[in-house]
Parts: C-alpha cells; sequence; structure tokens
C-alpha cells in the first residue's frame, strides 16, 4: 500500500463519511423538524449550541444559521479523526488475533 | 405537513356543515367579537370567550412584532377556545401592519416601545390595544413573543424565557410553568431550550406588560420561543404549551380538556 492511498484513506476514506454522516445527519433532521430530533443528535445540538454562542459574541450581527457553516466544516475534521482512531482501535484487535 | 392536512380537514367539515363566514381568508375561519380600529389599515379583531360561570378575566395577545408568527399562530389558535369559567380575551393579532410586513415594526416603529407607565400610550395603535386592556380589565395579562437564541448564549437574546410581573403570584407561576414545559414538551436532550423564568417586570420600561405591572399591579407574562433550532410549527406548539399552562394556572381552562 503506497503512502498516498493511505493519505487518502484518512481524509476521504468511507469511514470518514460514516463518522460524519452520524454526526451531522441527526441534527440536520433535528433542526428540519423537531419532531425527529433524537439523542443522537446531541454532539451535533450542543456544538451547534455553543459554537454559535461564541459566534454571536465575536459577530453579533450575524444571524445564527450562519454558525451552521464552522459546525459543518468542524464535524469534517471531527470525522477524520474518529476515523482515523477506530481504524487504530480495529487494528489493535487484529492484532491480538 | 400534519397541521396543513388537519387544517385543510377542519375546513372541508366547516364549508361541508355550515355556511362558513367569508370575511376572512380560508384560515381565518372565526369572527372576532369585535374590531379594534375599524377601516384604518390597523383594523384587528378581538375575541372574547366566555365561560358558563363567574371566574377571572385573562387577556392573550399576540403579533405586537409582526415577524414573530409563533405568537400571533399560538394566539390565533387560543382565540378559538371555548372556557369553563371566566372569561378569556384575545388580540391575537395586534399588529396588522407590521404582520403583513413579516417585519417587527409596524407604521410607527416598535410597537412594544409605546405603552409608558403612567401616561397614555404614545400611539393611536397602541391607545387602542390598552383600551383593550381597559375594558375589560383583565386579572391577567399574557403577551406572545418570538426570540431569535438562547437567553445567556446567544447575544441580546431572549429565548425561552417566561418573564412575570412583580405582581401576585406571577413569578411563582412563571417558575411552575417553566418546569412543567420543561419536563413534557421540552426533550432532555435539548437541555438549551429549556424555558426558564425572567427577572420581575415593572413599571420601568415602556412595553405592555410593563404597562400592566406598572399601571394596575397585575400579574402578566412575556412568553419568548426561541426560533433558533426550532421548526415553525414548534414553536407555535411550545408557545401554545406555555400560554396554556398559565392560563390554567390563573383559573382559566379550554372547556372539555382535563
Ligand atoms: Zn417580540
Amino acid at each position: 500500500m503506497s503512502g498516498a492511498v493511505n493519505v487518502r484513506r484518512l481524509f476521504l476514506g468511507r469511514s470518514v463519511w460514516v463518522w460524519y454522516l452520524l454526526l451531522v445527519g441527526p441534527v440536520a433532521l433535528g433542526a428540519f423538524d423537531t419532531r425527529l430530533m433524537t439523542p443522537l443528535a446531541l454532539p451535533g445540538y450542543v456544538a451547534l449550541t455553543i459554537g454559535s454562542a461564541f459566534g454571536s459574541y465575536l459577530f453579533p450581527t450575524l444571524e445564527l444559521w450562519v454558525f451552521w457553516g464552522p459546525l459543518l466544516v468542524g464535524a469534517y475534521f471531527v470525522s477524520v479523526a474518529l476515523a482515523a482512531a477506530s481504524h487504530a482501535v480495529r487494528e489493535t484487535f487484529v492484532a491480538f488475533k | 405537513m400534519r397541521r396543513r392536512s388537519l387544517l385543510s380537514k377542519t375546513g372541508a367539515l366547516l364549508a361541508g356543515g355550515m355556511a362558513m363566514s367569508v370575511a376572512g381568508s380560508g384560515r381565518e375561519s372565526l369572527d372576532p367579537s369585535y374590531r379594534i380600529l375599524p377601516d384604518t389599515k390597523y383594523e384587528t379583531g378581538v375575541f372574547v370567550r366566555e365561560g358558563t360561570s363567574d371566574g377571572p378575566t385573562a387577556m392573550v395577545v399576540g403579533g405586537i412584532h409582526g415577524d414573530e408568527q409563533c405568537g400571533y399562530r399560538a394566539a390565533s389558535e387560543i382565540a378559538g377556545w371555548q372556557v369553563g369559567r371566566g372569561k378569556l380575551v384575545v388580540l391575537p393579532k395586534a399588529n396588522r401592519v407590521a404582520i403583513r410586513r413579516d417585519r417587527r415594526e409596524g407604521a410607527h416603529g416598535d410597537l412594544n416601545r409605546q405603552f409608558p407607565t403612567g401616561e397614555k400610550p404614545e400611539t393611536r395603535l397602541a391607545r387602542a390595544i390598552w383600551g383593550v386592556v381597559e375594558r375589560h380589565n383583565p386579572d391577567v395579562v399574557l403577551d406572545l413573543h418570538r426570540s431569535v437564541g438562547i437567553y445567556g448564549y446567544h447575544e441580546s437574546s431572549v429565548g425561552q424565557m417566561i418573564w412575570p410581573t412583580d405582581a401576585g403570584n406571577a413569578s411563582e407561576y412563571a417558575k411552575r410553568t417553566a418546569e412543567e414545559l420543561n419536563g413534557n414538551v421540552v426533550p432532555w436532550y435539548m437541555p438549551f431550550h429549556e424555558y426558564r423564568r425572567g427577572g420581575e417586570l415593572d413599571g420601568s420600561r415602556p412595553m405592555l406588560v410593563h404597562k400592566v405591572a406598572g399601571d394596575l399591579d397585575r400579574p402578566g407574562y412575556i412568553v419568548e420561543t426561541t426560533e433558533f433550532f426550532l421548526d415553525a410549527d414548534t414553536r407555535v406548539q411550545w408557545e401554545k404549551a406555555v400560554a396554556t399552562d398559565l392560563l390554567s394556572r390563573h383559573g382559566i381552562e379550554q372547556r372539555g380538556n382535563r
């Protein structure tokens, strides 16, 4: 396996997008229709509320929906980290087999 | 979506069962008891619902700010109630001009800054609204609003708050209503959206409920439900749930409820 493939998998691999969907999907559904809000949305909900709180303090003239932007971008980097971590965990288990 | 189909069903029932009043535009199938400022651009209906037995009088106001849909939609639903006892007076769309424009302000600025304590309200519309208060002499006044964010988190936002006047049991009731909502309506996994009681209002600012405190020394509440993260129908439901709970604490209940 070449390094380039590894880098691509690290940043764009399937598990990155699975994590991304897990993080963003529930919170987006909950915001679209509150009846679809579930505990699964909690991480995104907390991040959005706290993030927009700082955002509105720094940029009081902006509307709050603007802070979905940083959330969507931030969730990507969290997904990369989670994918790498879960990959490392899996490798460890394989090593013990 | 669910709401819409329910509305159209109700509409069909009404149309089939009786001659519907054609005064309003579909949505407005109810006739007000009377109108203030008739034949002006401010013309708006007042709904008076009297129970079968004596009891307290409550007044509910919505639409003071024209872009705060959940306030006037919740008030419009409450305007259709039948009450068991007492009297319910509802002014669901206080500022028609602002509502038509979907803006906070109407023709003469922010309506909720035109009610100074100890003086006549500053504009014709504000005087007409205060006229409704004086005519019915309510024991409690609810003013339904929508806020942008969450109090204490988002800059200058007053979301999910119930502000009581410094009169009677208002403060205690506001606290209990917030607890009731947080226990039964707001999901536990939306902790930032819990309702809280605001500080007590007195006559120090020229708002409607402040004037209720300053001039009448009666219980009154400003209810603020946030648009942050809540869809439009949910805002209406939560706002209505707050109003329903507060009204019942003051002895006004929808007939057939409970
Ligand atoms: Zn308002």
